[in-house]
């Protein structure tokens, strides 16, 4: 089923509420923007990994260095 | 008949009879409430709160008015339909949410593993307040300056969101760089749609 590309507006002077469909430009924009973010989303994930085990690697080389827990985490 | 020393309300004095009692109760009753009403409301005060469901875009329109200069806002997400996705925001001219490269943020992230991971974007066309938005909850609270004046807006924000994989907080600020007054504010998804409740305050003068 292909997906609604709907937009609630609410008034705050008024209080009414309509929904409106995006217009064609708004769905390509839309469309446009996503793709783009999903690389960013996907090149910040892979980052992040990568901090996570260069934290990892670090913390073993340490320890293998002859520093304890409590000195490692004094650093 | 005397008077209060600070908002000059009248008491009766010492020496005045009971039995004038009753009307002096009335007539102070009546200069506090007069006083009173004309105070101005401290404070937040509550513009408008709209909740939502599965729709890919929420806009409040006529939120931003010469009543206040400043406002909070409240956005709580409990459920996107795409995975990995963010929170986009715009400002809204009239009835338009302004889609100009003219929106900057700045923002240190915190993830659940104590990695950092920032923000920092320029030339926008619109506002990103969270990151990686996944199935399960996210929210955020964002201070709005004087949206109202033709003049650049500031922001500052603070937001939780999470991903498939990570958890991830921002505390950050930004700004949307025109000369233009705008009355309301819109969110949307990157991607699907969206559930939540999003709510506006203004800040008394």
């Amino acid at each position: 089923m292909a997906e609604q590309f709907t937009t609630l507006i609410s008034n705050a002077q008024t209080g009414k509420t309509t929904i409106r469909d995006l217009t064609a430009d708004e769905i390509s924009q839309r469309e446009a923007e996503a793709k783009t973010e999903k690389a960013q989303v996907k090149k910040q994930e892979a980052e992040a990994t990568a901090r996570i085990d260069a934290r990892i690697s670090a913390l073993a080389k340490l320890a293998k260095l002859g520093l304890t827990e409590a000195e490692i985490a004094s650093l | 008949m005397a008077v209060t020393p600070n908002y000059s309300w009248p008491v009766p004095v010492d020496t005045d009879y009971v039995k004038d009692g009753a009307e002096a109760i009335k007539d102070l009753g009546d200069a506090i409430d007069a006083t009173v009403f004309g105070l101005p409301a401290g404070g937040l005060t509550l513009i408008n709160t709209t909740t939502f469901s599965a729709v890919t875009a929420v806009q409040v329109d006529d939120c931003f008015t010469s009543t206040y200069d400043n406002y909070l806002v409240l956005l709580q997400i409990p459920t996107v339909s795409t995975t990995n996705i963010t929170i986009r925001c715009r400002l809204v001219d009239t009835v338009t949410p302004y889609a100009g490269a003219d929106y900057e943020y700045y923002a240190a992230g915190v993830l659940d593993s104590g990695a950092t991971s920032n923000l920092a974007a320029y030339s926008q066309t619109s506002f990103q307040f969270t990151s990686n938005n996944s199935a399960t909850s996210s929210a955020l609270t964002l201070n709005l300056f004087s949206p109202k004046l033709a003049a650049t807006t500031n922001a500052t924000f603070n937001s939780m969101s999470r991903s498939s994989a990570w958890s991830f907080s921002y505390a950050g600020a930004g700004g949307l760089r025109t000369s233009t007054a705008y009355e309301g504010i819109q969110f949307y998804p990157s991607s699907g749609n969206f559930t939540g409740t999003l709510s506006i305050y203004g800040y008394g003068k």
